[in-house]
């Protein structure tokens, strides 16, 4: 297994501009109580990630109740929706709309740049890496045209599908992309999938367990899933906890820890070949949150951290968390066990 | 696979047994049905396997490959005999202690039968992912490479065979170097020109204890390798400059960890337009915690074996390929010493 660390020079405002983020919230937790938080449609449930029962109350966000869990320690929802009324959350309430249509179209050339060619370079030369005869690649649920742009020109892959009920796409615009608008659950691919993608899917899924077993159901063996997820074991999610801004139901409606993703992994037979924590922005996170509530019960050495440490001080310390697998985004790459 | 290749090993020493233990980790494709090594002592510690004390008492056993994990005064012949026999030959490196040994060793790799050398650095997590990038283009060509392989020496160090030119035919750089040389020609080819210094100042063997090598090719591609038995920290290093940024594989992932923890730094070039200052471009660092070099090479192996395809990773020719400039770096050494010596007298 291997994990990278990475320096870099953006900042959280170039890829969530303040004001936008704000209102992104607000709609989001409008949205939350009226679509999502009916008592009637929850259903309890253990670790997404270990399986485990036993849990304890973390904090509530809008209405709905984070548990931590006593082993693996990994954030969740529960009582929590289904995907069914997910998936009708992520295609008709109006912080998506609010997301599609002005977020993420405000940042996208910084994403494109800073998010988006990383992360396809990391797909193409992993999968040159660990599984040079790939034709066959799937995206599950990607939320932005750029994703879907770099996944046309990804010309190794003779095969492209965007397996995703969200996404508005004229199937003319992409002709080598092959469109299923369908969610994942009803998708019946078996050992079809060389390399699949699931950028913050696992984030914001009700049946994890669910998601993972359909993974390993579509990729043949040898077969690659790259992930990307906020970690509830990262620098910023700890240090805040309820306090985070990053961390709000539904887009984060799992956190898990390395060690939950680990124990996933095991359980599903995906061998780890890559857990890295490339964040950038930790820091600058834990940072912001301070310098608008200096109330912020931090503890004294993160508060002389943020308060008084030199930039060259705090970027040393975000590569070391980078090292450690202490930040809170985190990239993954398993495969498949033959 | 129907039945696991049948697999012996000469010589049970430090890589005897880490043989040993990749033949039993690919148990559903090869079996190791016997030892063969000449010492006594040696024999009586292996357990859960025949051992021989001679090489025709393992051939006896009907082999399929033999792991020829000797010192290099013995590795030709034992590989000869082996392929004369029509067995797959997996023969550690150095080749022999000179080209003439390698070109003996080619003279009988007879059709069908399988030849392959131990360069596995070439398998090393942080040197794979490189080739990954470079074949990739998306730094465009290779400028040049660097190299510093080195280690601390020791008591031990003073008693290894390794120092004895009668046994090994050569110092740090045919025992040690020779990985770093193979990997510049894995990268960039062959190299046609050859400059290289040496000395024996510090352990005064009767062989190099460091060794500086400077090669170039008809590409223009050139490479620099410092090998030394007296760096006294155990030290891998393999920088790769090329037209759109750089690479570097540092530390490497061993038994004892000493040569530090395995990583890869990557990074493009940036010149005055980029946002970044010159000279101090943003890296991303790759660190990898397991070595699976072993392993690979020996699947690579035997897939050419199972599937009868050519062996063209660690194959004699990169093994000759090797040897060649070995030969040509103590030749030219030589006359450096020999021209040192008229300044001294």
């Amino acid at each position: 297994m291997k994990n990278i660390v990475i320096s870099d020079d953006y900042n959280a405002v170039d890829l969530k501009p303040s004001a936008l983020l704000k209102r992104y919230i607000e709609l989001t937790q409008q949205d939350v109580r009226e679509m999502l938080a009916d008592p009637k449609k929850l259903k309890e449930g253990g670790c997404p990630a270990c399986g485990n029962k036993d849990k304890k109350a973390a904090f509530t966000k809008f209405s709905l109740s984070y548990q931590e869990c006593a082993n693996c320690r990994t954030l969740f929802v529960s009582p929590r929706p289904d995907d069914k009324t997910l998936n009708e959350y992520y295609q008709k309430s109006a912080a998506r709309t609010f997301w599609r249509d002005e977020l993420s179209k405000a940042t996208d050339k910084k994403r494109k740049e800073k998010i988006v060619k990383p992360r396809f370079q990391w797909i193409l030369e992993s999968t040159r890496e660990h599984f040079p005869a790939a034709k066959t690649w799937v995206d599950v649920n990607t939320t932005q045209f750029s994703y879907v742009d770099a996944m046309a020109d990804a010309d190794i892959f003779t095969k492209k599908i965007l397996l995703n009920p969200y996404l508005r796409v004229e199937q003319n615009k992409y002709p080598k992309i092959e469109i299923i608008q369908q969610p994942w659950w009803e998708n019946t691919m078996s050992s079809a999938v060389d390399v699949m993608t699931l950028f913050e899917v696992v984030d914001h899924t009700s049946d994890v367990e669910g998601l993972v077993a359909s993974a390993s159901k579509m990729l043949k063996k040898n077969g690659l899933c790259f992930i990307t997820a906020i970690l509830s074991s990262g620098f910023d999610i700890q240090v805040l906890w309820d306090k985070a801004d990053n961390l709000y139901p539904p887009d984060r409606l799992n956190c898990l820890t390395v060690e939950g993703f680990k124990a996933l992994f095991a359980k599903h037979g995906f061998e780890c070949l890559e857990f890295s924590t490339p964040g950038i922005l930790d820091i600058e996170i834990v940072a912001k949150a301070y310098e608008q509530n200096p109330q912020l019960p931090l503890a004294r050495f993160v508060r002389d951290l943020v308060e008084s440490k030199d930039e060259q001080t705090k970027h040393t310390f975000q590569e070391f968390l980078q090292s450690a697998c202490m930040s809170s985004y985190g990239r993954i790459l398993i495969r498949k066990k033959g | 696979m129907n039945k696991p290749l049948k697999c012996g090993i000469a010589g049970y020493g430090y890589m005897g047994e880490i043989r040993r233990a990749v033949i039993e980790r690919h148990a559903e494709n090869m079996e190791l049905v016997g030892i063969f090594d000449t010492n006594d002592a040696v024999r009586s510690k292996i357990h859960g396997v025949k051992t021989f004390s001679t090489l025709e008492d393992l051939f006896s056993q009907k082999l399929d490959i033999l792991f020829v994990c000797t010192p290099n005064c013995f590795s030709p012949e034992i590989s000869i005999k082996a392929m004369g026999l029509g067995i797959h030959v997996f023969c550690e490196k150095p080749p022999g202690r000179d080209v003439q040994d390698i070109k003996n060793i080619i003279a009988h790799e007879k059709n069908g039968v399988k030849l392959m050398f131990g360069f596995n650095h070439r398998f090393h997590p942080g040197i794979v992912k490189a080739k990954v990038i470079v074949d990739s283009g998306r730094f465009g060509r290779i400028i040049n490479l660097r190299g510093l392989y080195g280690k601390s020496g020791g008591i031990s160090f003073k008693k290894s065979w390794r120092n004895n030119r009668e046994i090994s035919g050569g110092g740090i750089l045919l025992d040690q170097g020779i990985h770093m040389l193979d990997l510049f020609s894995h990268f960039c080819g062959d190299f046609e020109e050859v400059k290289c210094f040496t000395s024996d100042d510090f352990w005064k063997f009767a062989v190099e204890d460091n060794a500086f090598v400077i090669l170039q090719n008809r590409k223009g591609q050139s490479a620099l390798c410092h090998s030394s038995a007296t760096f006294w920290k155990h030290t891998f290093r393999l920088d790769i400059t090329l037209e759109e940024g750089y690479m570097t594989v540092e530390g490497l992932l061993s038994k004892s960890g000493s040569y530090g923890r395995e990583k890869l730094i990557v990074a493009n070039r940036q010149f005055e337009d980029a946002t970044h200052a010159v000279g101090n471009p943003s890296e991303e660092v790759t660190y990898f915690d397991r070595d699976l070099s072993w392993d690979l090479e020996v699947e690579e192996f035997v897939n050419c074996i199972v599937e009868n395809k050519p062996v063209t990773t660690s194959s004699s020719r990169d093994a000759l390929r090797v040897m060649e400039i070995i030969e040509r770096d103590y030749d030219d050494a030589q006359k450096t010493r020999k021209a040192l010596q008229g300044f001294k007298s």
